[in-house]
């Protein structure tokens, strides 16, 4: 038995659009946790100690571009059952988002940027930073939840039952 | 449909612009770059390049560097003479770090600074978590062998704040807006910003950058 959202990405547009998707978080993720440098020179680092936090951004970013590509298969092929599941997906990025974008380097800029409130901003950075690793995982778990219910919907759209099958049971086009 | 779109397009909006504010190490003058009396220097005063540290004793990626990156720095550029490291705290994380860059000054003055800037990362704890309130380091202070009366007297006296003001000041001018940053300057005034805890491939391509003028 096939996986739904496998099928769903089989279609090149929503393949290309979760890998680019994928590709914007990780190199996001992997330059604010600083094993990408890009200036002055193009440098990629993972120190040994570093390892878990790179494989937790790499997968986050997957899940991520997935999420999204799905979500929005949804919305575009099943309006009428999509939009919890979409607003799942898109909170699950948002989290997801929030969780790797939050080292200390990253607020500083924006400290210059907000004043007053910039004590308040690097406050909020350093505990993020210090729940990083919590705070992927968490996002991990949901965007899995997403996926899940994502697959599960999908797999209810392409059912046939007894009332539609005479009228032709609704599916995702290929 | 639109309005999903609309957010997904914002999310990642915010994310390509996170990376863009973030985004920085460059070539440029060293305009705001000095070193007095009171400047920790690590490596001969005549080296001619100098790697300017813009670090902050409770960042952890500032430790992370301390970890993996100085050994290097210190054993290829310092120990043979093209480079020397020089020290310029920019705290921001809050007060516990401008205590702890007092407290590396005043050992500074009894000739162990860059041993308590050791130790400070050895034992770095959680931000602003209290690992670095004024009496651990007093006790750090302890444990390194320090005269604690002319500790202390430097540590209280406040004689510091405006160097750590001007440092960061400096830093800002600069360019760094987050730690570490460091400003690799050259013999002839260029400079090469480096952003990040940064492997050492980046710190020898910069200081070769300078040779041959």
């Amino acid at each position: 038995m096939s996986l739904q959202v496998l099928d769903a990405l089989r279609r090149p547009v929503y393949a290309s659009g979760a890998l680019g998707i994928s590709a914007v978080f990780g190199i996001l993720f992997l330059y604010l946790n600083q094993f990408l440098f890009l200036a002055p020179y193009f440098i990629f680092f993972v120190p040994s100690e570093g390892l878990g936090l790179f494989a937790l951004d790499v997968l986050l970013s997957a899940l991520s571009g997935v999420v999204i590509a799905l979500s929005v298969f949804q919305i575009r092929y099943l309006p009428r059952l999509s939009m919890g599941q979409a607003r799942a997906g898109l909170g699950g990025i948002v989290i997801a988002f929030i969780a790797g974008a939050c080292p200390c380097y990253y607020l500083v800029p924006l400290l210059a940027v907000a004043g007053g409130a910039g004590g308040a901003l690097v406050t909020v950075g350093i505990i993020f930073a210090a729940y990083e690793i919590p705070l992927k995982l968490l996002s991990v778990a949901l965007l899995g939840t997403v996926m899940y219910t994502l697959e599960r919907s999908l797999r209810a759209a392409c059912a046939v039952t007894p009332s539609a099958a005479g009228e032709g049971a609704s599916s995702p086009p290929r | 449909m639109r309005r999903p779109v609309f957010l997904i397009a914002a999310v990642l909006a915010l994310a390509l612009g996170a990376g863009y504010f973030s985004f920085s190490g460059s070539s440029g003058n060293g305009g705001n770059l000095s070193i007095t009396s009171v400047t920790p220097v690590l490596g001969a005063a005549n080296a001619p390049v100098a790697i300017f540290e813009f670090g902050d004793f409770q960042c952890t990626f500032c430790r992370q560097w301390f970890l993996n990156t100085e050994p290097q720095v210190i054993q290829n550029l310092v120990n043979t003479g093209k480079a020397k490291l020089v020290w310029k705290d920019f705290d921001y994380y809050g007060p516990d770090s401008t205590s702890a860059s007092e407290a590396a000054y005043s050992a500074g003055e009894q000739g162990k600074f860059w041993e308590f800037h050791n130790y400070l990362y050895s034992h770095q704890g959680t931000p602003n978590s209290g690992w670095a309130s004024r009496a651990n380091l007093v006790s750090f202070a302890q444990s390194l062998g320090l005269n604690m009366t002319q500790f202390d007297l430097s540590f209280n006296s406040g004689k510091y704040d405006s160097l750590i003001k001007n440092n960061f000041a400096d830093g800002q001018k600069l360019g760094a807006n987050g730690t570490p940053t460091f400003v690799v300057l050259g013999p002839n005034g260029k400079t090469v910003q480096l952003v990040g805890a940064q492997p050492y491939s980046a710190f020898e391509m910069a200081v070769n950058s300078f040779a041959g003028g």
